[in-house]
């Protein structure tokens, strides 16, 4: 008899276990590409933002620097700024007085209307100010007055005629010696030896009316000459006293390679025998340099990238395990050990991309012209790694596993020498550091430990 | 590894990690994978989106529910995006068809589970994404409706039309041996 079953529940419990179905080994390898893909731009991100924050340093000192050459190198231009703005701000300022001090019109004088040319020489209202301030004018101002009252004809001013005595009695002297000669040439002789003596009293009124003004512009001058060191000598006291900063920009090139430390042997702890290869490979870079002028310490910021290659060769088959590989943190997978073993390899390359973002700190040992620094340095390193098995026998490169980018910091400890070339604005840099992985939230086992030569070009601005 | 120490590792980057994962996980879900899809390379798109996804969005996962179930979830939907992404297409059937979906047991023992697997990739594609999230996932049809933006009833209907159609590839193949097996010729 048929034994019926829904089919849906049958089909169901055949299916239940799987009889040992597989992703193929690329389905990982196109997995950890996609992740990669999706780091990097993380990566550029950040580099990015260190080029402008470079950038925006560099610029921002820039203009720093120009500033502080254009003042040290044009110290009138700095005067004339002054002077101007003492002319441009005449109210609430030391220099001027507000309207309260003003003159008023009734110590205006005629010479400021009838000597224009003079007058036009300074700004009336410097000069009023001044006046007011000082009442230096006043005596000109009054003797001025004076001698006008004296030399106007008595008919253009009828008070004087009545009110100046000396005035009367020289009328009624020369209508008594009228009468008495009985002539009208008499009369007009007077009059004319009048109208000379006025025209005399003119000139010597137009003569103090100069000489005054020119008093009045030489106080004025030494007016904002005291009104500049005045404001000089407050600036000085009121500011610190400034320290000169020498700043510089270093590019430089050189070797670097793996300390062969702890990673020098992978398999050490087995007896393995395999030829350890850590070849030194180029690397560049760039800092931007502070230091403070008869200081004996120098900062430095910036950024290297080095090319790291680790290469074992002739490994064992023995050691060869998946439990060892993994060990020293390559991450091989079962399926991915499998392809690899029956491909034969025997040699391992570990290859770094390495950006290192250092920031250094120098210390002058000697003061001749020969320059020798002790260096100290913390790093954040950028690390895009890549494991390379190869086999040595057919020359075959089988494949590369666990491409990744991995962030941990470093600290290191070195020497440096600088050789001044030209006028000590240009000099010649090299270094040796020993930078040690402190820090490595991915990898135990591998000891990043790098040691840098480097030769570069300093440029002090 | 704890899965919580796994899961806080490969939210950090830890590449070790996510290889790890994906060892414990990739048979049991390429195996779903496969039954989802038509080709192996779909299946292996489907899990290859899968563990992007996982690695991407881990942040995402609360602990609020099983880890395992979180993403089974996630496989589900990109078996489902796929299908989405390829477009429906009618399947004409009988309506009038409407026959029992029950089967003999041995019949279904007589055949082997790759035979079994690929009855099922061979079905239409809506109609292999309703049994699978029906019969062999457990949704019901209110969920399955969601998912796939169609009606209860048209899931229902296409459920019972993959069985059908099941049932028939199942009697086809076991014929011959079924026979044999009753009549002893």
């Amino acid at each position: 008899m048929a034994n019926n079953k829904e089919i849906g529940k049958a089909i169901k419990d055949r299916l239940a276990h799987n009889p040992g179905y597989e992703p193929g080994p690329e389905v990982w390898e196109n997995i950890i590409a996609a992740k990669r893909k999706k780091r990097r731009p993380l990566i550029f991100f950040w580099l990015g933002g260190l080029a402008l924050l470079f950038l925006g340093i560099s610029l921002g000192y820039l203009g720093y620097a120009l500033v502080e050459n254009y003042n040290v190198e044009s110290p009138n231009k700095k005067h004339d700024v002054v002077e101007n703005e003492d002319n441009s701000a005449p109210e609430g300022s030391e220099t001027y007085e507000t309207s309260s001090d003003q003159p008023q019109n009734d110590q205006l004088t005629d010479h400021s209307i009838k000597d224009s040319n003079a007058a036009s020489t300074q700004p009336e209202q410097s000069r009023e100010s001044y006046r007011s301030k000082n009442e230096r004018t006043i005596p000109s101002s009054m003797e001025y007055q004076r001698v006008k009252n004296d030399v106007v004809p008595e008919a253009q001013n009828p008070k004087n005629s009545t009110t100046n005595p000396s005035s009367i009695a020289s009328r009624e002297k020369g209508s008594r010696e009228a009468l008495e000669n009985g002539s009208l040439s008499s009369s007009n002789a007077l009059f004319a030896e009048k109208d000379a003596s006025l025209n005399a009293v003119n000139e010597d009124v137009d003569e103090l009316l100069v000489q005054a003004n020119d008093s009045l512009a030489r106080a004025e001058k030494l007016e904002k000459k005291l009104n500049k060191e005045l404001k000089k000598s407050k600036s000085d006291s009121l500011s610190t006293p400034q320290t000169e900063q020498i700043w510089s920009v270093t590019v430089f090139a050189g070797l670097s390679s793996f300390v062969p430390l702890k990673s020098g042997n992978v398999f050490q702890d087995q007896g393995s025998s395999q030829d350890v290869s850590q070849s030194f490979q180029y690397g560049y870079g760039a800092t931007l340099n502070y230091k403070l002028k008869n200081s004996k310490w120098q900062l430095r910021f910036g950024a290297q990238k080095l090319n790291i290659t680790q290469e074992w060769n002739n490994i064992p088959a023995s050691q060869l395990s998946q439990r060892n590989l993994n060990r020293i943190g390559f991450g091989i997978t079962e399926s991915e050990f499998d392809t690899l073993r029956s491909s034969g390899y025997d040699t391992i390359t570990l290859e770094y991309d390495l950006i290192q973002i250092p920031l250094e700190l120098r210390y002058d040992l000697l003061s001749s012209q020969v320059g020798l620094q002790a260096i100290a340095t913390m790093t954040g390193n950028l690390s895009d790694q890549e494991v390379i098995f190869s086999s040595d026998s057919t020359e075959r490169e089988i494949g590369s596993l666990q491409d990744g980018v991995d962030f941990y910091m470093g600290i290191g400890a070195g020497l440096g020498a600088n050789y001044p070339l030209i006028k000590s604005k240009l000099l010649l840099n090299a270094d040796a550091v020993y930078t040690a992985n402190i820090f490595d939230n991915t990898n135990d086992d591998i000891n990043n430990s790098l040691i840098n030569f480097r030769l570069g070009l300093e440029y002090k601005f | 590894m704890d899965i919580k120490k796994c899961i806080k590792k490969i939210k950090s980057g830890d590449q070790k990690a996510m290889a790890m994962l994906y060892e414990k996980h990739k048979a049991d879900f390429y195996y779903t994978a496969i039954k989802y899809s038509k080709t192996d390379e779909d299946a292996q798109d489907i899990i290859q989106d899968t563990f992007i996804t996982i690695f991407n969005d881990i942040s995402k996962f609360r602990g609020s529910g099983s880890f395992e179930g979180w993403m089974k979830r996630i496989l589900i939907n990109k078996a489902i995006s796929r299908y989405k992404t390829q477009g429906k297409f009618q399947v004409l059937f009988n309506e009038d068809r409407l026959e029992e979906v029950e089967i003999d047991d041995s019949r279904l023992s007589s055949l082997s589970v790759d035979e079994l697997l690929s009855f099922v990739r061979q079905l239409p594609s809506q109609y292999r994404l309703v049994f699978n999230l029906y019969e062999l996932d457990n949704l019901s049809h209110h969920q399955i409706s969601e998912l796939l933006g169609i009606s209860q009833g048209t899931s229902k209907s296409n459920l019972h039309r993959a069985k059908l159609i099941l049932k028939e590839k199942i009697i086809a193949a076991t014929q011959q041996d079924f026979k044999k097996h009753h009549y002893g010729k």
